[in-house]
C-alpha cells in the first residue's frame, strides 16, 4: 500500500493524490494554507463578516456545538474575540460521554450562552444506523446529516442567517481546497457528508419503515428557504489558521475543558474525538475498510507540524490501531446484528488495495466510563433481520 | 439590478435546455428565439449546434436568412456565443457537408480529425483547453477541462485564444469582436463551463 | 490529453404501489435495490463532480414520451451541468429528439437496434454521429458471447467485433457495453471483452458491469483502450463516491479528471 513521504497516509484515504515526490495534496494543501494565505486578509474579512450581521438578529449567529475541541474552540473564540452573543445547537446523536456533558456544563456556564440540544426519535436512529451500514459501511449518517441539517433549520424558523462551523474539510481531505471558497451548504452536503443519501433517499430505502417527518432532521433545507433569511454558513477554519493542538491546550487553560480517553488511541491524543462513544467503532469500522484509523490520522497531523518522527508515527499506528472496541458490543446490540455479520458487511465495502485480515485482531483497552455508557434501547433480532434481507433481496 | 437578456437561438439541431438553464442559473433572462424577427431586445445571443454541419445549417436557414442574420451579427455587434457546431458555421465550409456554405463570418474551413493510433473519433470527454492569452479569470498558458464530443474540427485561427490537442492540435476557443466561439460544450462542463459563460457575460458588459 | 471517464448510471422505474419513478441499480439485471430520488441524485452527483452521467428506462412502455418521463427528465437535467444520456426504450427517431430537447445530450439505443437498426443511421444523419449511442447487453461463456435478441426473444451467439461495426457504419458514435454476468456482481469489470472491443474500434467504448473496488477500474483503464467506464452499484452501494475514485485511479498514473 502506498503512503505520503511525508505524513504517511495511505492510499485508502479518502480523496488522496500524491505528486511526483510522493507528498500527498493533504500535506500539499496544509504547505499552501501556511505559506501562501494571507491570514491578515482573511481575519479583516471575518471581522467585515461579522459587523455585517452582529446586532441585528435574535442571536449574532449559531454555533453548531457538540462540546469536542473544534465547537468549544470556535465559541470561545467569537465570544472573546467579537463578544458574539450565539445560540449554541447541539444534536444529539445518542452517544454523548459523561466527560463531554461535563465540559459543556462548564463552558456555557462560564461563557454565558442559550443552548438548544435535539435529540432525535432512537428507534429511527437505529433504522438509519442499520441501512447506511449496509449501504454504505458508516452507520453514522444519521450524525453526519443531523448535525448539518438540524441547526440550519434553526437557522431558518429563528431568522438566525450566519452560522459558523469549525474546520473547514480542506484541513483532512481534498473534497475541497484551501484556496476555494468553502461553504457549509447544499453543495458540500451531496459532495461528502451526506455519502451520496439524502433524506428523500433514505426515506424511499426504508420502504415505509418510517415516517417522512420523522427524516426532517436529517434533510438539508432548500436553497431558497436558506436564501430567504440571507444564510451565511462558514467555517470559522476559513479565516483563522486552523491549529486543533494548540487550540485544544487554550480552550483547557481558560475555561478548565478537558480531554478525555478514547478507544484505541494514545493518551496523550486526549483531545480528540471525546464527544462520542461510538468513535471506536467508527475507527474500527475504518480500520476494515481501508487498513488505518485515527491514530494515523493523528499521527499524520504531528507529522505536517514535524512535531513527532516518522518512527514514533508508525509506532503508534503498530500498537494502537486495528484493535476491536469494547463499544462494538453495545453497537452490535443497537442494530441487532452479531459480530460475524459486522465483519462481513464492513470487508464488503473495503477500498482496494486494502484486504482485511480478521484474524489475529487484538482486543482495545475499555475506557474508564465504559459502563456509564447507556445500552438501553437494543433492537429486536427479529426486526434487523428483516431490514437486512429486505437490503439484500431488494 | 437590471437581468441581462440572452436570446439562444432555436433551430431544432441540439438541446439548448441546458443552455437556457446555464444562464438561468447565472441570473439570466433568457429568451428562445425561433426566427430572425426575434432578435431585438436581446443583450447577448447565443448560437447552439448539435449535430452534422449540414444539418445546422440547412435547419438555421429554414427560419433565420442567414445574410440577415450575418449583416445582425456584424452590424449591430450584439455579443454572440457559438457552441460546437455553432462555432463551425462561422466559418466557410465543412469537410462534412462540402454543398453548403457556413456564415463565411471567419475565413476558416472545417475538417474532420484525422485518425491517430489507437485514439477514437468522435472526441468524446473531458479534455484540456490551454489558453493562449488571459481571457476574463482564465488566465494564459493555464489548462483548464471541458467537455467535447465531436469529430470535425477548427484546425487553426488567427483568432484562436484556447487549443486543445487528440488526435491533432485544434481551436477550441476562438475570439474576435463580439464573437466568442467555443468547440465543447460549457452548459455540460461543470464549473469550468458555468465560469466560460459567465466569463462571456462579463467580458461584453 | 483526452482523460478517461468515471460514468454513474442508474436505472429508472418505478416504484411498486406508488406512482412515482425512482432511481434503481441492478444484479443480473433482475434484483433491483432503491437508489434514491432523482432529484436528489442529480444534485449529489452534480455536487461530486461526476465527469457523465447514464440513465435507462428499465420498466416497459409504450411510449417513451409521456408527462411523466419529461417531468422526470427536465427536472433532473435541471439540476446537473455535465453530460446525460439517456436510454431505454428508445424506438422511433421522435423518441431522439423528445430526449435530445428534454435534456439528454446522447441517446442510448438497444432493443430497437434488432428490429430496425436503421434507426440508427437516421438518428446519425438528422443529430449526428455524436448523439447515438448504442448499448449492448452481453453474456460471456467461455469464448462465446451472446446478445439478447429483444425481436427472437432469445439469447444469440454472435461474433461481437463484426456485428458492431456494422453499427458503427450505420453511423453509431459511442458504445456501452454491459456484461450481464458481472452486473451487480463486485467480481471487477470484463477486461477481456473491453480490451478486445476497444482496441479494434475506431468510436469511444464505455464498459460497465462488475465494479467492486477502485482497483478494477485502474486495470481495465490500464488493460484497455476504453474510454469510459460506467457503475451503478459501486458509487451508490460502497463507501465510494467520484471524488475518491477518481484520486486512486490518478494515482495509478491515468489520465482522469480530477
Amino acid at each position: 500500500m502506498k503512503s505520503c513521504i511525508n505524513c504517511l497516509l495511505p492510499e485508502t484515504h479518502e480523496t488522496i493524490s500524491f505528486d511526483h515526490k510522493g507528498s500527498c495534496n493533504v500535506c500539499n494543501n496544509f504547505k499552501f494554507k501556511n505559506t501562501k494565505i494571507n491570514w491578515k486578509e482573511k481575519k479583516k474579512e471575518l471581522d467585515q463578516l461579522i459587523k455585517k450581521f452582529k446586532g441585528k438578529y435574535e442571536y449574532d449567529c449559531i454555533i453548531p456545538f457538540s462540546g469536542g475541541k473544534d465547537s468549544t474552540w470556535t465559541l470561545y473564540y467569537l465570544i472573546k474575540e467579537y463578544n458574539l452573543k450565539p445560540l449554541i445547537v447541539r444534536f444529539d446523536h445518542g452517544f454523548f460521554r459523561p466527560n463531554l456533558e461535563e465540559n459543556v456544563k462548564k463552558i456555557s456556564r462560564n461563557l454565558g450562552v442559550d443552548i438548544i440540544t435535539f435529540t432525535p426519535n432512537w428507534k429511527v436512529v437505529q433504522k438509519l444506523m442499520l441501512q447506511s451500514l449496509l449501504e454504505k459501511g458508516d452507520f453514522c449518517w444519521h450524525c453526519h446529516t443531523g448535525i448539518f441539517s438540524y441547526p440550519m433549520h434553526i437557522a431558518i424558523e429563528k431568522k438566525i442567517p450566519l452560522l459558523f462551523w469549525g474546520e473547514p474539510s480542506a484541513e483532512y481531505t481534498a473534497y475541497y481546497t484551501h484556496d476555494e471558497d468553502e461553504q457549509v451548504d447544499e453543495k458540500r452536503f451531496n459532495r461528502f457528508v451526506n455519502l451520496g443519501i439524502n433524506a428523500e433517499d433514505m426515506y424511499l430505502k426504508l420502504k415505509g419503515e418510517v415516517d417522512i417527518r420523522d427524516l426532517k432532521p436529517y434533510t438539508f433545507p432548500d436553497v431558497i428557504s436558506l436564501k430567504n433569511i440571507g444564510c451565511t454558513s462558514v467555517c470559522l477554519g476559513s479565516f483563522i489558521n486552523w491549529n486543533p493542538k494548540n487550540q485544544a491546550k487554550i480552550i483547557s487553560k481558560e475555561l478548565g475543558w478537558k480531554g478525555d480517553e478514547v478507544e484505541n488511541v494514545p493518551s496523550n491524543y486526549n483531545y480528540e474525538k471525546i464527544e462520542c462513544y461510538m468513535q471506536g467503532v467508527r475507527d474500527y469500522l475504518k480500520f476494515i475498510k481501508r487498513g488505518y484509523s485515527r491514530p494515523s490520522h493523528l499521527a499524520a497531523i504531528d507529522l505536517r507540524n514535524k512535531i513527532i518522527s516518522k518512527e514514533k508515527a508508525l509506532l503508534i499506528k503498530k500498537n494502537f490501531e486495528g484493535r476491536r472496541p469494547p463499544s462494538l458490543d453495545l453497537f452490535l446490540d443497537f442494530v441487532g446484528i452479531s459480530e460475524n455479520e459486522f465483519i462481513n458487511i464492513a470487508i464488503s465495502h473495503q477500498v482496494s488495495p486494502n484486504i482485511h485480515n480478521p484474524k489475529n485482531t487484538l482486543i482495545g483497552k475499555k475506557t474508564k466510563d465504559f459502563e456509564t455508557w447507556s445500552v438501553d434501547g437494543k433492537m429486536d433480532k427479529k426486526y434487523s433481520k428483516k431490514i437486512i434481507n429486505s437490503f439484500q433481496k431488494s | 439590478m437590471l437581468k441581462k437578456k440572452i436570446g439562444i437561438i432555436s433551430y431544432k439541431a441540439g438541446n439548448i435546455y441546458s443552455i437556457q438553464k446555464s444562464f438561468e442559473y447565472l441570473g439570466c433572462e433568457v429568451s428562445i428565439l425561433q426566427n430572425i424577427n426575434k432578435l431585438k431586445n436581446i443583450d447577448y445571443l447565443v448560437l447552439p449546434g448539435v449535430g452534422s454541419f449540414g444539418h445546422c445549417v440547412k435547419q438555421l436557414s429554414k427560419n433565420f436568412s442567414l445574410s440577415i442574420f450575418k449583416k445582425i451579427i456584424l452590424k449591430d455587434q450584439i455579443p454572440l456565443l457559438c457552441i460546437c457546431v455553432g462555432m463551425q458555421m462561422l466559418g466557410h465550409l465543412s469537410e462534412e457537408s462540402p454543398e453548403l456554405n457556413g456564415l463565411k463570418i471567419f475565413n476558416f474551413t472545417i475538417f474532420k480529425m484525422k485518425e491517430k493510433n489507437q485514439l477514437k473519433i468522435p472526441h468524446v470527454g473531458w479534455n484540456d483547453v490551454t489558453l493562449k492569452k488571459n481571457f476574463e479569470f482564465f488566465k494564459k498558458n493555464y489548462k483548464y477541462d471541458f467537455y467535447f464530443d465531436h469529430s470535425y474540427i477548427v484546425k487553426e485561427d488567427k483568432f484562436c485564444i484556447g487549443f486543445s490537442r487528440h488526435t491533432e492540435k485544434f481551436s477550441s476557443i476562438i475570439q474576435s469582436k463580439n464573437i466568442l466561439a467555443c468547440q465543447f460544450h460549457p452548459e455540460k462542463s461543470q464549473e469550468n463551463g458555468i465560469n466560460f459563460l459567465k466569463a462571456f457575460l462579463n467580458f461584453y458588459a | 490529453m483526452l482523460k478517461r471517464r468515471l460514468i454513474p448510471k442508474l436505472l429508472i422505474k418505478n416504484l411498486k404501489n406508488k406512482k412515482s419513478l425512482v432511481f434503481f441499480t441492478s444484479e443480473n439485471f433482475k434484483k433491483f435495490k432503491i437508489v434514491g430520488d432523482p432529484v436528489s441524485q442529480a444534485k449529489i452527483y452534480q455536487s461530486q463532480r461526476a465527469d457523465e452521467l447514464i440513465i435507462f428506462f428499465c420498466d416497459k412502455q409504450t411510449n417513451i414520451k409521456n408527462t411523466e418521463n419529461i417531468e422526470l427528465i427536465k427536472k433532473f437535467s435541471k439540476e446537473i451541468f455535465m453530460p446525460l444520456t439517456i436510454g431505454g426504450g428508445v424506438k422511433k427517431i421522435s423518441d431522439f429528439e423528445f430526449l435530445l430537447e428534454t435534456g439528454a445530450d446522447k441517446v442510448s439505443v438497444n432493443s430497437i437496434i434488432f428490429e430496425r437498426p436503421k434507426i440508427i443511421n437516421e438518428a446519425a444523419k438528422k443529430y449526428g454521429s455524436q448523439c447515438v449511442v448504442v448499448s449492448i447487453d452481453f453474456i460471456q461463456e467461455k469464448k462465446k458471447i451472446f446478445i439478447y435478441d429483444s425481436k427472437k426473444k432469445s439469447f444469440i451467439s454472435i461474433d461481437l467485433l463484426s456485428y458492431i461495426k456494422k453499427l458503427v457504419d450505420l453511423g453509431a458514435g459511442e458504445l456501452v457495453l454491459t456484461d450481464i454476468n458481472r452486473d451487480g456482481k463486485n467480481t471487477g469489470l470484463n477486461i477481456e471483452v473491453a480490451k478486445f472491443v476497444s482496441e479494434n474500434l475506431k468510436i469511444p467504448v464505455i464498459i460497465s458491469g462488475g465494479c467492486g473496488v477502485a482497483q478494477d477500474f485502474i486495470n481495465c483503464f490500464k488493460q484497455t483502450e476504453v474510454q469510459g467506464i460506467s457503475a451503478g452499484n459501486f458509487f451508490s452501494f460502497k463507501d465510494q463516491n467520484p471524488f475518491q475514485t477518481r484520486s486512486q485511479i490518478s494515482n495509478a498514473g491515468i489520465n482522469i479528471r480530477i
